[in-house]
């Protein structure tokens, strides 16, 4: 048995000791880092020590043949380990001692077959901490690992029973690590699935021997079906409405599985393009049913209260920084909750109204305040009426004479009904009240069909003298009153001369039915009910409101009505509209009549539906009037779209030049920035918050993205795109996000929050005040014939151009050291602003130097280059070009580009206009070379670096349009706080790159002591720190997905420690 | 209560009874000082209530300490991308130094 490795055991044993004591007395990394680097460290220094053979050689010292399994699976451990510690001392604190370059050589020499691309991770699980030492893709739902102590097992199911297996997920294996002062591995094991989709879930609750298997179920089935009055209907496009609870904003609203247009061949344009076919992921089968299963990992977007990341008790006792509190199943405008193991039954039309009375007597039913249909009370004395939508139901008794006129004489009092969906409603309208005393008049009035109105005076007006002669009598609470009339009459007609309510007669002798207002709403029958806007000319129809988009607003007045949702979609004013108008001048009203209120419906700001009158509601066709003084509801007899939407891309960091790797984000002009999956955009100000996520639907045809880890389909790329043009990534998804719809808010638009959960990419929450702009154009179909390295779909959209992409391609300038002058001065924003192809405000820009076409820069060159500010005033800007730097070729067809300033936007946003010293501006006034005395070769362009800063007041959001962002995401940077000690000690905290600094200095005369960080994760700002009378220092700070981190040091913060 | 027109990103220290306010305008950091809690602002030797303490700054809050050794030392973090600039006065903000940049 020949050594291979003579001694590397012990150098490693040696090396890794030696760091671990370095490590212990810089004493200098973050709180994340140094325990990282402890546990790595002291694990490693346990498993070369345990793998001493005790014949004065190591297991590390041979090759994998002439070790026994349990030693090779160590051994595999020590190189996972150890390559993740190399990783840590190679990243900052970056650590050049020379025992870095010696473990380097160690790893190379005992790294064999193992995968040391993969990071390795910590993981609490309760009380105890383990390590990812192995990992593995699940296969037929199984992952199994062979530990010494036997196998570990992990079967991962998107659901179970029936079970469906979760394929190519990937699956930890997680050792627990030793205590301090332990010889020997723990032996002890967990398994750990974790997925972007699907979440993070560790089983089981604490660390336990092999052989072991767990059976971890990452989701959960939500079923449902449609019926039409019980009837399953087929083919049924299906959405959900998720309510989120979240530690930011409180409930937000997010939609999924949204329609989406099919997509056709069209042969003029040779391209495909929307058809009139609509879809949505879940669809219904041919019996009505639906099923979906959600993920409900730790940070998956259905994670629900009770979802926990392990069953430990510590997990269970914090509060989720998202969670979905409930889920609705969506289906032309009807809602209904959703919830595991429950079939929801969504029976759109199938209410039943069942309505008593008086046998021969008329009733009308309506929809909510519609006139409604005629029925007659047969013989048995019910009439039954089916196939309702969920609503309010009104309903009036009257009776016809022979002649069928309506007779006066007889009395009902109206009544109300709740209709449900599935559910038998019953009314009772007793019988018919008969008026026979002809000195008595009576009547009831309402503010609505079936509401009665309590306190209207009836008031007799003589039409002669044009005066009131007096109140007859006042409505009771149930609306009724009655008068005797006097021998003499009553002196003129009773009337209603209401200041509220408006003036008109009351007809009816002696009975009388007078309906003063009545809502307006959208209608029951599909072709009329709204949707909520998606796409030019087309609506979700399973999403028909969206709050604040529909007001209805008195002509003259302008007095304006707030509409709610209605439970079979659409909706309806929240208030009552009084029908007529009052008028005060009594000769007018007797002249002229009752005077009708005209209104109009608002959709976003534009009036859709002018000048309408309430109905009215006439008991028979004799022309009698009185009708008219039954106010009856009203209802566009037109389909609206409501709203609007942002629709936008999202990358994070402003250091990855993005090129075809990322074509989606390429083709909207996101030059910078890394993806990060599943970015939730949250818009605030509106009534609720609402977020679309990204990487979940196609920016072009809004078709499905496919989420999870396994599939046909590219992660991240449309599916139907894939089908359609028979190429896996024909569009890119990843970064894409859109909105639920929202009412138009162009001033001052609306907040935005992007928030991403994972536990371990890392969790933030940033908010972005203003509106970055992607392009200089608006959507259009012009843009169909596009082609380029992100736009292999044709999409017509709209395309992100550069400034020297339009009009006569000078940009913001030219710079060109072989010329006799060099610079040619370009244009600025307002130049572009005025072209007939841009025509809209730009506002501000950073700005980037790109490059010829095959050209390469022969050598560095220091400019200066004078950028214009909002306010006109110059900053002067040094830039260095590097030898080397090149243009588009061949080989890469974005080529390089430098940015002017390298200020991250979100960063330079937060100062307001003019800008200064931010690198926003809006033109180039000069540019000079600094360096060397001649710039042969040295060419270049100035453009804008897209975004564009287009707003400084949140994202406006306009009617049937999509609003257009794109962000680059930063971390956060600055809020210092400064602390003194009783000593005369200064601390200086502060943010940068999403991580809290602090710096320290021994009283004024002092120095400070360089930068050092405390937190990691770039999730961390608004440090705030104390220190108490036994010189204990607490640093507090906040923290990605809504917490607050607590961090103490007892040495004036050379070390600190996180308080659990 | 007073308010402070114009002046954003306030930040407030009380020292023994008196009050400092800290706030961005227009690219800077000014400093007041209140002997009556905000109600009126003590004048500056240059009869001004408002003292310049930094330009330029991002308009952002300060960090602000008035030190309780050391002559009482006034110290203020300003951040300007990429930096935390620190200013310091010794005569109760009638005057500030940048300290060169570390």
């Amino acid at each position: 048995m020949a050594l291979v490795n003579p001694g590397l055991g012990e150098s490693l044993l040696d090396c890794v000791s030696a760091v671990e004591t370095k490590e212990s007395d810089a004493g200098d990394d973050t709180v994340a880092g140094r325990a990282e680097k402890r546990a790595l460290s002291g694990h490693i220094v346990l498993l070369a020590s345990f793998l001493d053979r005790g014949d004065g050689t190591n297991a590390l010292d041979y090759d994998d043949a002439q070790r026994s399994d349990a030693e090779n699976y160590y051994k595999r451990l020590t190189v996972g380990m150890a390559a993740r510690l190399l990783e840590r001392l190679e990243g900052e604190p970056e650590r050049t001692w020379p025992e870095v370059g010696e473990l380097a050589q160690i790893l190379s020499d005992l790294t064999t077959t193992e995968d040391t691309s993969w990071r390795r991770e910590i993981v609490p699980l309760g009380q105890d901490t383990g390590v990812t030492v192995e990992l593995r893709q699940t296969v037929a739902g199984s992952a199994s690992f062979d530990t010494p102590g036997g196998t570990v097992t992990a079967h991962v199911y998107q659901a179970r029973s029936p079970d469906v297996a979760l394929n190519g997920v990937d699956v930890y294996l997680l050792e627990m690590l030793p205590e301090e002062g332990d010889e020997e591995p723990t032996e002890r094991y967990a398994v750990m699935v974790d997925d972007p989709w699907w979440g993070r879930r560790i089983q089981p609750a604490s660390f336990t021997e092999a052989p072991l298997t767990e059976h971890v179920t990452m989701g959960y089935r939500l079923r449902g079906r449609i019926l039409s009055d019980g009837t399953p209907v087929a083919d049924a496009n299906v959405s959900l409405e998720l309510v989120l609870d979240t530690a930011e904003d409180g409930i937000v609203i997010a939609w999924d599985s949204l329609e989406y247009n099919e997509l056709i061949w069209d042969a003029e344009l040779s391209t495909y393009v929307e058809g009139a076919q609509v879809f949505a992921p879940i669809r219904t089968d041919a019996d009505g049913r639906w099923e979906f299963i959600a993920p409900k990992g730790h940070g998956a977007l259905y994670q629900r209260a009770g979802d926990r990341r392990d069953d430990t008790p510590q997990s269970g006792a914090g509060r989720l920084p998202r969670m979905l509190s409930e889920v609705r199943c969506a289906y032309l405008g009807r809602k209904v909750p959703v919830y595991e193991g429950v079939e929801a039954v969504l029976d759109i039309l199938s209410g039943t109204l069942e309505v008593s009375g008086e046998p021969d007597a008329a009733i009308r039913v309506g929809t909510l305040d519609d006139p409604g249909a005629e029925y007659t009370i047969p013989p048995e004395g019910t009439v039954t009426i089916t196939g309702l939508p969920q609503a309010e139901h009104s309903v009036v008794a009257y009776k016809v004479t022979a002649w069928g006129t309506w007779d006066q004489s007889y009395g009902c009092a109206r009544q109300t009904a709740e209709v449900q969906r599935g559910e038998t409603t019953s009314v009772s309208m007793g019988p018919l009240e008969h008026y026979t005393d002809p000195d008595m008049i009576c009547g009831r009035v309402y503010q609505r069909p079936g509401v009665p109105a309590e306190g209207i005076d009836i008031v007799v007006i003589d039409t002669e003298l044009y005066e009131i002669v007096g109140t007859i009598a006042t409505t009771g609470p149930d609306g009724y009153w009655e008068a005797t009339v006097p021998p003499e009459g009553l002196g003129g007609q009773p009337s209603i001369h209401d200041q509220e309510w408006g003036s008109m007669p009351v007809l009816g002798t002696p009975y009388s039915d007078v309906v003063l207002g009545a809502r307006a709403y959208a209608a029951p029958y599909e072709q009329y009910k709204p949707e909520a806007w998606r796409r030019p000319l087309r609506g979700h129809k399973n999403f028909q409101w969206c709050p604040r988009s529909v007001v209805v607003r008195e002509c003259d007045s302008g007095e304006t009505y707030d509409t709610k949702e209605l439970d079979y979609g659409g909706w309806i004013t929240t208030g009552t509209l009084p029908k007529f108008k009052y008028v005060p001048d009594i000769m007018d009203l007797v002249e002229g009549g009752a005077q009708p209120h005209q209104y109009d419906v608002v959709v976003d700001g534009e009036v859709k539906d002018p000048s309408f009158e309430l109905r009215g509601q006439p008991f028979d066709d004799s022309g009698s009037g009185a009708g008219e003084y039954r106010a009856a509801g009203y209802y566009p007899e037109q389909k609206l779209l409501l709203g609007g939407k942002v629709h936008g891309n999202t990358l994070v960091g402003d250091e990855e030049r993005v090129r075809g790797n990322l074509p989606e984000a390429a083709r909207v002009g996101l030059e910078f920035g890394e993806h990060a999956r599943f970015v939730e955009a949250r818009m605030r100000g509106g009534v609720v918050t609402r977020a679309g996520m990204a990487d979940l639907v196609c920016p072009y045809c809004g078709g499905p993205a496919r989420r999870g880890p396994s599939g046909d389909y590219l992660h991240g790329f449309c599916m139907q795109c894939a089908d359609a043009f028979g190429r896996a990534d024909a569009m890119d998804c990843r970064g894409y996000f859109e909105t639920p719809t929202m009412a138009a808010q162009a001033e001052p638009g609306y907040g935005m929050r992007l928030v991403r959960l994972s536990e371990r990419e890392g969790s933030w929450s940033r908010r972005v005040r203003y509106h970055w702009r992607p392009d200089l154009y608006d959507e259009t179909e012009d843009f169909v014939t596009q082609s380029g390295p992100g736009q292999p779909t044709n999409a017509p959209r709209w395309v992100a151009k550069h400034v020297d992409e339009v009009n006569d391609g000078l940009g913001f300038g030219k710079f060109d050291g072989d010329q006799q002058e060099p610079f040619v001065p370009g244009h600025n924003v307002a130049f572009f602003e005025g072209l007939p192809e841009i025509d809209r405000e730009l506002g501000v820009t950073a700005l980037k130097l790109v490059f010829p076409d095959g050209h390469v820069s022969p050598l560095t060159y220091t400019v200066e280059i004078d950028c214009v500010r909002a306010d006109s005033v110059i900053e002067t800007w040094t830039v260095t070009v590097p030898a080397g730097t090149a243009g588009p070729d061949q080989d890469d067809e974005f080529g390089d580009a430098i940015p002017v300033v390298a200020r991250p936007k979100l960063v330079a946003e937060s100062v307001s206009s003019p800008y200064r010293n931010v690198g926003l501006y809006r033109a180039v006034a000069d540019v000079r070379l600094v360096e060397p005395q001649s710039a042969p070769g040295c060419r270049f362009t100035i453009v804008n670096d897209v975004p564009w800063l287009a707003a400084a007041d949140g994202v406006p959001v306009e009617t049937e349009r999509a609003t257009p962002v794109a962000i680059q995401m930063a971390r956060m940077w600055g809020n210092p706080h400064l602390m003194d000690d009783a000593v005369g000690q200064l601390f200086l905290f502060f943010a940068a790159g999403g991580d809290i600094y602090m710096r320290r200095r021994a009283g004024l005369p002092g120095e400070w002591t360089a930068a050092r960080r405390i937190t990691e994760g770039g999730d961390a700002d608004e440090p705030w720190a104390g220190k108490d009378a036994t010189g204990t220092m607490v640093l507090v700070c906040s923290r990605g997905g809504g917490r607050v981190s607590v961090l103490r040091s007892i040495d004036d913060g050379e070390t600190w420690e996180e308080v659990e | 209560m007073a308010s402070i027109s114009g002046l954003t990103h306030g930040m407030a220290f009380e020292y023994n009874g008196l009050l400092y306010v800290i706030g961005y305008r227009a690219g800077g950091q000014y400093l007041r000082r209140s002997a009556d809690g905000g109600e009126t602002w003590l004048p500056f030797a240059d009869e001004a209530e408002e003292k310049l303490v930094a330009m330029p700054s991002d308009e952002q809050r300060v960090a602000f300490v008035k030190m309780a050794t050391q002559g009482r030392a006034l110290v203020v973090g300003v951040p300007n991308f990429p930096e935390i600039d620190v200013y310091v006065s010794h005569d109760d903000g009638e005057s500030w130094t940048q300290e060169p940049a570390s």
